[in-house]
């Protein structure tokens, strides 16, 4: 039983931190070296988590999100998908994208209070 | 020039103030409330006279009241719902137990209620302010709770270390007012003298009397009826005096010697660890704090803990645990539980629960 209920924690455990860049609130940036210029700077959202992958080498992560387009910006919150901003073929993320990430953070943190 | 720099001060800290006050407010909410309801229902009581004539002596309550106004700005933990789309100072917030709430920076709460419960007015308030950095914890806490006699303040500055974003450390230092625990004034006194000494100090009068029981002009055994400062006979025996009225002098004796005793403040080392992870399907949300290393200082030393163990090591500690999963779409069960310990104090709060949605 002991056993089980160790492996079961070691479970938990591994499962939670394999998504550790969902949790909270997260702002992922999926790019690649040959997009770089094309990133936006995520530095205003420094109170939250924020991660850049890149391509060459999160592939894996790449996939598991379904990243078309390079750059784009995920922002999680508790493991949910909450907005996706896509360069689509432009390779350019939307202008407003700082003002559309920042409206759902604060969206989100008001519907808390 | 001098005068246009000036200007320009002031319009800027003005400005910069503006700036402040409305990051102090955003997010907080204002509220007041009023809630009014019949008593709980008494069993009535009856008293049969002599002439047999029968009395409800049942007594008069009014209706209990509360009236509550403040400021609130405390986010709501991702498991928890609003429980009613308004405020009105009701609501309990696990977060505020909790060394993290559910996001970094300011959050606090002033609240003052004032109200009457089961014929007994009472005033209650609570204060908190939590600030939440990366690396740093600091929260300041009043409570005042006039219905169940409780007055606690404490003040908690810590170092925290996350360690990756569900985990996180803290160690710093807590100040804590308490009364003087472990010390009971009646047992103290009860030491020295005599329990109807103090009926005496207040104001009562013992009167002896003998039992002939056999009726054969021999007294077999004795007592003592007592009366009141007014002179007005109470009690026919002391165990009847005991019974019914020796209770209010003690509590009242205890009362007003610990109130002359006044608060203490114990600083102490407090060690901390918190756990956080929350997704729809399951939560976790654990907590725990130790407190090692103590040290009086205020209040009257000869009543401190410290001087009541001997020791400045005893341990505090208080921790809790939420857990809630949904196992399907139709099962799920949640959990908390939550014990502290606290100088000679224990509490315990558990509530497990199952909901099967049909």
């Amino acid at each position: 039983m002991k056993n089980i209920t160790l492996l079961l924690l070691l479970f938990i455990g591994f499962k939670a931190y394999s998504q550790e860049y969902k949790d909270d609130i997260s702002i992922c940036q999926f790019s690649a070296s040959f997009t770089s210029d094309a990133e936006i700077d995520l530095k205003f959202f420094k109170d939250h988590f924020l991660y850049n992958f890149k391509i060459e080498k999160d592939k894996k992560i790449f996939d598991a999100e379904k990243v078309k387009y390079l750059p784009t910006v995920i922002v999680f919150s508790n493991g949910k998908e909450i907005l996706r901003l896509e360069s689509g073929i432009s390779l350019k993320l939307p202008e407003d994208s700082k003002e559309q990430i920042e409206q759902k953070i604060n969206s989100l943190i008001e519907s808390k209070f | 020039m001098r005068k246009i720099l000036l200007l320009l001060i002031v319009l800027f800290s003005t400005s910069l103030n503006a700036q402040i006050v409305k990051k102090i407010l955003k997010y907080s909410t204002v509220f007041g409330s009023y809630t009014e309801s019949s008593p709980l229902t008494q069993t009535s009581q009856y008293f049969v006279t002599q002439a047999g004539d029968l009395v409800d002596v049942t007594p008069e309550q009014s209706n209990d009241y509360m009236v509550t106004f403040g400021i609130r700005k405390i986010a709501r933990m991702d498991y928890e719902n609003k429980a009613e789309k308004f405020y009105d100072g009701t609501e309990s917030l696990s977060s505020l137990n909790s060394n993290i709430g559910a996001i970094k920076g300011l959050e606090y709460l002033f609240q003052y209620s004032k109200g009457s419960q089961q014929n007994r007015e009472f005033q209650s308030q609570r204060y908190f302010i939590r600030y939440i950095a990366n690396y740093w914890v600091a929260k300041v806490e009043l409570q005042q709770n006039g219905l169940i006699n409780l007055d606690y303040k404490t003040a908690d500055l810590r170092l925290r270390l996350p360690i990756g974003k569900k985990f996180s450390v803290s160690a710093g230092a807590a100040v804590r007012t308490h009364q003087p625990y472990g010390y009971s004034p009646i047992a103290t006194y009860l030491e020295d003298l005599p329990w109807w000494d103090l009926a005496y100090e207040y104001g009562f009068q013992d009167n002896y009397y003998g039992i002939d029981s056999d009726n054969d002009g021999e007294l077999d055994s004795n007592d003592w009826w007592w009366s009141n400062e007014e002179g007005e006979r109470i009690a026919d025996t002391d165990l009847d005096f005991r019974r019914n009225d020796y209770e209010d002098i003690v509590n009242d004796y205890n009362e007003t010697e610990l109130n002359a005793i006044g608060q203490l403040g114990t600083l102490s080392a407090v060690i901390g660890a918190d756990y956080y992870h929350f997704r729809d399907k399951w939560w976790i949300h654990s907590w725990g704090n130790i407190f090692p290393k103590h040290k009086h200082i205020f209040g009257d030393e000869a009543y401190s803990y410290e001087t009541f163990t001997g020791k400045d090591d005893w341990v505090d500690f208080n921790y809790g645990l939420i857990f809630g999963w949904n196992i399907n779409k139709s099962i799920g069960i949640f959990t908390e539980y939550e014990k502290t310990k606290f100088w000679d104090k224990n509490l315990v709060f558990l509530k497990a629960g199952i909901n099967f949605r049909l």
